[in-house]
């Protein structure tokens, strides 16, 4: 089971879009207290429904909050950034994960020239369907959810992908 | 935001009208006016670096003062993209084609 680090606007995205339980049953998933914080706590705060989902993926242990302990590595890709993508790369290389999530540019970018392993929302279903965890049909309905949050050549690709 | 940066500016005689309609509407002083009128525009710029990936969604959300609930809800209200460029999600597709080889 593939073990992702999720940063908060990756989360959001999937549980905006209701995909974010499959993702839980699927791989093993992960979020530092931070992004717990920004993503459940904030999220309830302003009212957001699908805050309580994450939550509740969180309680059933489907979603794991970890504590992190800084990475030298981390620091030197993450500098200049904030404490958020700190942790959350430290939390990848903490735990050996297999891809940090995240749908900032700019921390993309980051990860992009140190090669570090990365996925975002939309590749997140991609690889759901490569892996047989949505029908075609599953993965173009949640990739056209997601499409008003997500740019547009990033979303021509990734239904390039699905679409074959 | 607990620090405030004080700024002095002039302003053209003409906005003076537009301005005391916006204060008379919102019900607002004229500094409370201006600054309401600055941060429509600060809010538009922040999402435009945003979408460059010139800063990060945290960097935004703490400029605006709100959480990234709302900035992704800004962004899409307000005509925006945000999140990973084709070039970046061709490269996230790299690593799922390399996943699915190493797991079979």
């Amino acid at each position: 089971m593939a073990l992702l680090v999720f940063d908060s606007d990756a989360l959001i995205k999937l549980a905006k879009i209701s995909l974010i339980q499959k993702v839980a049953e699927r791989f093993e998933c992960v979020i530092s207290e931070d992004v717990y914080e920004e993503v459940v706590v904030e999220g309830k705060r302003k009212g957001y429904s699908d805050a309580l989902t994450v939550e509740e993926l969180v309680k059933k242990g489907l979603i794991k909050v970890l504590p992190v302990t800084p990475d030298r590595r981390a620091l030197d890709i993450t500098t200049g950034l904030g404490k958020g993508e700190r942790t959350t790369l430290s939390l990848f290389f903490n735990v050996e994960a297999d891809f940090v999530v995240t749908d900032d540019t700019r921390f993309l970018s980051r990860l992009i020239r140190a090669g570090v392993n990365h996925l975002d929302s939309a590749t997140v279903i991609v690889l759901m369907f490569k892996l047989g965890f949505l029908t075609k049909s599953e993965a173009l309905r949640a990739l056209t959810s997601l499409r008003p949050l997500i740019k547009t050549d990033a979303f021509m690709k990734a239904l390039k992908s699905i679409k074959g | 935001m607990d620090e405030q940066m004080e700024v002095k500016l002039r302003i053209p005689d003409e906005w003076r009208e537009i301005i005391e309609n916006y204060t008379r509407e919102k019900n607002v002083d004229e500094t409370t006016a201006i600054r309401m009128l600055a941060y429509e525009e600060l809010k538009r710029y922040t999402l435009k670096l945003l979408s460059e990936g010139k800063i990060t969604i945290r960097q935004a959300a703490k400029a605006l003062g709100k959480s990234i609930w709302e900035i992704i809800d800004l962004a899409v209200e307000l005509g925006y993209e945000l999140g990973p460029t084709g070039e970046q999600v061709e490269k996230s597709l790299k690593h799922v084609e390399e996943y699915i080889k190493k797991i079979k």
